[in-house]
């Protein structure tokens, strides 16, 4: 407490001291906050900063809680970025500052005394609010999701002046934005969803350690809030079929907002009749993508079976798909757990190692989504065991860090056990990789992007005879030794008899 | 050696002579005990396989009620270890009374498969989940049953190979016993027949041989199946009886004393280990009939002793003598330990065996069963086919020799087949003896027509021999053997035909899922599976120890399926707690409100088919929740109130009152008139009725919290009480009648007097 009082009066003072020093300052500001599709909010800032003399660390103020809020930050240097020759420097390192929940970029190698920003901040879902925790009736099928902003930004410098615009990119809504002030801070720009400050802010002091007065933003958002609160993802590396199988296990919950009264099936099927089958912010049904060319595909519940998967095949995304009808149409605060599990190919995610040809051992590279799900999920919570085949050895794992933010605890986590496999009697068991992601905000539609960094790598090494043959051989000796056995105790047998 | 060949060339020349001989019969042997292998391999394989349709047809899945008790048993054993499965307190069933699960329950189903899981996970190591163990469980065994009845056929019946494989051919594939052993099928009967078998086969075998070994065999059998199935009571007075009708036909041995004496003490110290039986076998009059013959076979004994020892004409004193005095003192202490409570007396379902009409009159719990109920003719033929026909000509053919063995069976035919009459369930104790007895017929008839090579031999020679007469008698002879073969392996091929239609469309389905009859797009059919979709809502979205009312029926698949805590189940062993639900279903909504309230239940589970046209829904079986109720409160349930006046069942507009203030009634139909086009009327299509708005009160006391797709399974939740302490009804009325000035209750203003 006192430490972060001696250096909340400390940066007032110097602060303070900037005006007649020449001291950061930033001269214009562009803040930017894009409402997506998936409950997902983008913070852009845009930052021009002068005047930075011989300061090696520029102190960026968040505007919500980094430990609550931030799922993933990035800082790019423009000038380096459209340098070809800086390129490589222009993402820029930063630690987290939780005294005064603040960034600490670190510009120590920059040799410009000015700096043009660019820090985009993924911000958790958890920021969004519904308006409604509960809704009167089924009827009731148009929901809003708020979140708050601050008036003024929080800035440990001066600013020259500060702008700041709003997007709604929510597709199916009609983009409108609506303000706890009614809209006296931001108005309408145009009709596609963009909304600006009435007025831009000039020539604002150093605020870090006040308390702004923040509005609300409210937009349309009528879709089922899927969130996972658990996936475990299991994959098996066949022995012998040279298949991979996948066996998901979901634990979803809607966060639509919870129905005043209780369900109702004549109410449900009116809806549904007014609204041609529709089922408004219930869950009817959820789409799996898949990797192509899957097949074996189940569908399953503790309870067994559900009948209602249909599987299709999509030439042009080149993915399949597992249209997934669930047992009951999942409402607002209800569960909806099951599992999946498909075959594909093994080629298709073990490539062999072209160095490793001539060598004893050969060697493969293992190339796996952390998971392939549907659009429209969060997940928070994601576990994915990697079961390869007995007797083979790893070399190496790259696990994706999926929330890419420095000094928190929502690193993956890599485990190792021993697995079983059939007929297995070996003391050189089947290795299960365990990689865990806990406590985490992960938008699926990030997931799905092209190149994004998602995917797990396992280089291992096969030994083809512990591999193909140990186990057959074991089995045939002691299939011999015992029709020996039998036989030997028939020739004892008759001599006894004799 | 050359000794020997000195001294006997001609034994020489007679041994090399005898050494191709030798070598073709074993040669002969060794290809008979192939095809018998062959055989043996073929009839699992048809036991196993055709018991395999509800897998494919539908999915791995427990079937009915009582194998998700079963299953859920299992998962407890294989997850706690047998010590805490012994001891077993469930405080999931039977709230709030709790059910002492480890001690009431037939252990042997749920340990056997255990073993064979753990001996597949952890000896050969091969992965398998508990599910599919207990799913395969009944078709597996079936495969040991067929084996088991081989062999006792063979044993029974002069050790006719050919009756043998013909009662195993039969077991294998009969749709009485394929009605209990399908996959998903896991119920106690699954393993029952296999040890009702071994058990039999095993005790003829003791008894033919007078062998210990044997004995102690069968009584280890026997207490296999009394750790698995309550019907091990068959089994205990079964033998006794063989044993009693030998002495009666004087056909004591020592050989049937050293039997049966082993075979019952061994056989009865092992089945006191069960905790569900304790005492049992020496307390309970079901027992007492085996204990008596234990005596009776000492007594002949001891007077097989003094026989030798005295003149017969003292003897026949002595007898006369001593079997008046047992007499008496058997049935006098009989009647004096029952009488002060030291023996049990025989339970319903034992007066219910004897007189068809007992349960319905004194215990309608047991009567409301289904399977308790009287076997219509054409199930005998439909779960035994051409079976049912030879039958009773095995039987015959077993009074013509009426060796001690075929005593057994003849015993068995009698008992069973009364049984079976009585009570449909029982079906599956006659079809093995049915098996076994056609089996027998048949073998006859095989064995004496398909010797035709002697009869084409002769038609041959008197061919040549131009001795006509004999001739066309043979030839006639052969077209008739001929005939008879081709007509019986015909009758064989419609069998079999009838066997594998019966088991595919009638025993197949696992009740929880129903196929609709409709089909997707791409060929695949539709099912209907509410009951799995409201348990999933009950289990998924509903808090852990959330307590369930239903009728006893859905007891075990709310526990298996559902993971919720239920007030009664089908183990049924509390008549007055069921009586409480049956009342709570048939009062009016308050009265119901009241009971569920005292025992502490959240949610109320009914079964409505009236959409769907599903008629085993709960209103169908209401007035058994009427009966059973007012067997406990004959002053406050009143079965033909719920009749109309002129004595009909109705659910329409000519329902009674008492009918339509029913909680069941008002569940029911809460919601449902209105639901397909008429905005006030819907039909229910298992009653034919028209169900108006207007005759189905408002609940003012529940409300509806889920109902399955096709109204199938409807959940419904007790209000919370009224804040402010008012009657909910009272509330409901205020709350819906607004439009009406409400008349509050003032409360009185008097000047205050000190």
């Amino acid at each position: 407490m006192l430490s972060k009082n001696i250096v909340g009066i400390a940066l007032l003072i110097a602060t303070n001291f900037s005006h007649y020093v020449k001291a950061v300052n930033i001269d214009f500001f562009n803040h930017l906050i894009e409402i997506n599709e998936n409950r997902m909010l983008i913070d852009r800032n845009n930052l021009l900063v002068t005047d930075l003399g011989d300061t090696e660390i520029f102190k960026f103020k968040l505007q919500y809680e980094y430990k609550s809020f931030a799922n993933d930050i990035i800082v790019i240097d423009n000038y380096a970025k459209n340098d070809e020759s800086k390129r490589e420097n222009s993402i820029l390192q930063y630690a987290y500052d939780a005294a005064t929940n603040s960034i600490d970029i670190d510009i120590k190698g920059i040799e410009s005394t000015q700096l043009d920003l660019d820090i985009i901040i993924q911000l958790s879902h958890t920021l969004l609010n519904n308006s409604n925790q509960v809704a009167q009736s089924l009827s009731e099928d148009v929901q809003f999701m708020y979140f708050p902003i601050n008036k003024l930004p929080l800035t440990n410098y001066h600013i020259d002046k500060f702008e700041s615009t709003l997007m709604n990119l929510v597709p199916g809504s009609n983009r409108k934005l609506k303000f706890s002030d009614g809209e006296e801070t931001f108005i309408k720009l145009k009709e596609d969803g963009e909304y600006i400050l009435k007025t831009a802010v000039t020539d604002l002091n150093a605020n870090f350690d006040e308390m702004p007065e923040a509005i609300n933003v409210y937009f349309e958002f009528s879709t089922a809030l899927l969130t996972v609160k658990k996936i475990i993802r299991n994959v098996y590396l066949s022995h012998w079929s040279n298949t991979i199988h996948f066996d998901e296990h979901y634990i979803i919950q809607n966060e639509a907002p919870k129905l005043a009264k209780t369900f109702k099936r004549k109410e449900y099927m009116t809806y549904q009749s007014l609204n041609q089958g529709g089922t408004g912010l219930a869950l009817s049904q959820l789409d799996v993508l898949l990797p192509i060319g899957s097949f074996d595909h189940y569908y399953k519940d503790d309870l067994g079976m559900i009948t209602t998967m249909k599987t299709a095949h999509h030439p042009r995304t080149n993915f399949d798909t597992l249209a997934l009808k669930p047992r009951y149409p999942i409402l607002g605060s209800w569960n909806y757990i099951f599992n999946i599990g498909w075959f594909n190919k093994l080629e298709q995610f073990s490539h062999f190692l072209e160095s490793s040809r001539h060598t004893e051992n050969q060697e493969f590279l293992l190339e796996l989504p952390v998971v392939d799900g549907a659009n429209n999920l969060i997940y928070q919570d994601v576990t994915v065991n990697v079961v390869l085949p007995e007797g083979v050895k790893i070399k190496s794992i790259y696990a994706p860090d999926l929330n890419m933010l420095p000094g928190n605890d929502r690193k993956p986590k890599i485990e190792f056990n021993k697995f079983e496999n059939l007929f297995d009697y070996s003391e050189d068991k089947s290795t299960e990789i365990k990689i865990t992601y806990s406590d985490v905000s992960i938008n699926s539609n990030l997931l799905r992007l092209e190149n994004s960094d998602n995917k797990i790598f396992i280089k291992y090494e096969v030994n083809n005879f512990k591999v193909y043959y140990e186990k057959v051989l074991r089995l045939a000796v002691w299939i011999f030794v015992g029709l020996v056995s039998i036989y030997l105790l028939g020739i004892i047998n008759d001599n006894l008899q004799k | 050696m050359a000794v020997a060949i000195k001294s006997s060339p001609s034994k020489m020349m007679e041994s090399a002579s005898k050494a191709p001989k030798a070598s073709s019969k074993q040669f002969f042997l060794t290809v008979l005990l192939f095809l018998k292998l062959l055989i043996f391999v073929c009839l699992i394989g048809a036991a196993t396989t055709s018991r395999l349709f509800s897998v494919i047809r539908y999915e791995s899945i427990i079937h009915e009620f009582d194998p998700w008790f079963n299953y859920r048993a299992t998962r407890y054993l294989v997850a706690n270890g047998f010590h805490k499965f012994l001891n077993w307190f469930d405080d999931r069933t039977w709230y709030p009374l709790g059910r002492v699960t480890g001690g009431t329950l037939y252990p042997g189903l749920m340990t056997s498969s255990g073993f064979i899981w753990y001996i597949m996970n952890y000896i050969l190591k091969i992965q398998v989940d508990i599910r599919n163990v207990c799913v395969l469980f009944a078709p597996a065994f079936s495969g040991i049953t067929a084996i088991f009845t081989y062999l006792f056929t063979k044993n029974c019946y002069n050790d006719d190979a050919l009756a043998g494989f013909l009662s195993a051919a039969f077991i294998a594939i009969a749709p009485g016993y394929i009605s209990r052993s399908v996959a998903g099928s896991y119920d106690n009967e699954a393993i029952a027949i296999t040890l009702l078998m071994s058990t039999f086969y095993l005790w003829i075998k003791a008894m033919r041989t007078g062998s210990i070994a044997w004995a102690c065999s069968a009584a280890i059998s026997y207490f296999y199946m009394v750790s698995a199935w309550g019907g091990y009571v068959f089994i205990t007075n079964l033998v006794p009886l063989h044993v009693f009708i030998l002495l009666l036909m004087g056909r004591y041995s020592s050989k049937l004393y050293s039997a049966y004496s082993v075979w019952y003490t061994i056989g009865t110290l092992a089945s006191m280990q069960i905790p569900f039986v304790g005492f049992l076998p020496i307390r309970s009059n079901d027992h007492m009939a085996s204990l008596g013959v234990f005596g009776l076979l000492q007594f002949f004994m001891f007077g097989d002793y003094i026989k030798s020892k005295i003149s017969s004409a003292n003897f026949k004193i002595f007898l006369k003598t001593s079997v008046i005095s047992l007499i008496a003192i058997g049935v006098f202490g009989l009647f004096t330990l029952t009488y002060f409570g030291l023996i049990a007396p025989w339970t319903g379902r034992f007066y219910s065996l004897w007189d068809t009409d007992y349960a319905k009159v004194h215990i309608p719990i047991i009567a409301s069963v289904s399977e308790h109920q009287p076997t219509a003719w054409p199930s005998f033929f439909f779960d035994t086919q051409i079976l049912i026909w030879l039958f009773p000509c095995g039987v015959f053919l077993l009074f013509l020799e009426l060796q001690d063995e075929h005593v057994f069976i003849i015993a068995y035919s009698v008992l069973c087949s009364y049984f079976a009459g009585v009570m449909v369930r029982l079906m599956l104790t006659l079809t093995p003896i049915i098996c076994v007895c056609a089996a027998i017929a048949l073998s006859n008839v095989f064995k004496y027509n398909l010797k035709i090579w002697k009869s084409v031999k002769t038609v041959i020679k008197n061919k040549t021999g131009s001795k006509n007469n004999n001739a066309f008698t043979e030839i006639c002879s052969l077209i008739g053997k001929l005939v008879t073969v081709l007509t019986f392996l015909g009758y064989l091929i419609l069998f079999v035909q009838h066997c594998t239609w019966v088991t595919s469309n009638a025993y197949s389905s696992p009740s929880v899922v129903i196929l609709s009859g409709n089909y997707n797009e791409d060929g695949s059919p539709i099912y209907i599976d509410d009951f799995r979709e409201a348990y999933s809502w009950l289990r998924y979205n509903t808090a852990d120890d959330a307590k369930v009312a239903s009728w006893w029926d859905y007891g075990y698949q709310i526990g298996g399926m559902a993971d919720r805590t239920t007030l009664v189940d089908n183990n049924t062993w509390n008549n007055t707690h069921i009586a409480i639900v049956g009342k709570a279903m048939a009062s009016e909504e308050s009265i119901s409100y009241e009971i569920f309230k005292d025992h502490d239940v959240d949610y109320v589970l009914i079964v409505f088919g009236g959409l769907l046209g599903y008629s085993g829904d709960d209103i169908n079986k209401f007035l058994w929740m009427v009966r059973i109720s007012e067997g406990i409160w004959p002053d406050e349930i009143n079965e033909p109130s719920f009749f109309t006046s002129d004595g009909q069942y109705r659910v329409d507009s000519a329902a009674s009152e008492t009918m339509k203030n029913s909680l069941m009634y008002k569940m029911s139909y809460h919601d449902f008139p209105g639901l397909l086009g008429n905005p006030t009327q819907t039909t229910d299509r298992v009653r034919g009725a028209t169900i108006d708005a207007s005759h189905v009160p408002d609940l003012k006391y529940f409300e509806e919290v889920f109902t399955s797709e096709n109204w199938l399974v409807r959940i419904y939740k007790l209000k919370d009480e009224d804040s402010q302490g008012r009657d909910l009804g009272d509330v409901y009325n205020l709350e819906h009648k607004s439009g009406k000035k409400s008349v509050m209750k003032k409360p009185k203003l008097e000047p205050r007097v000190d």
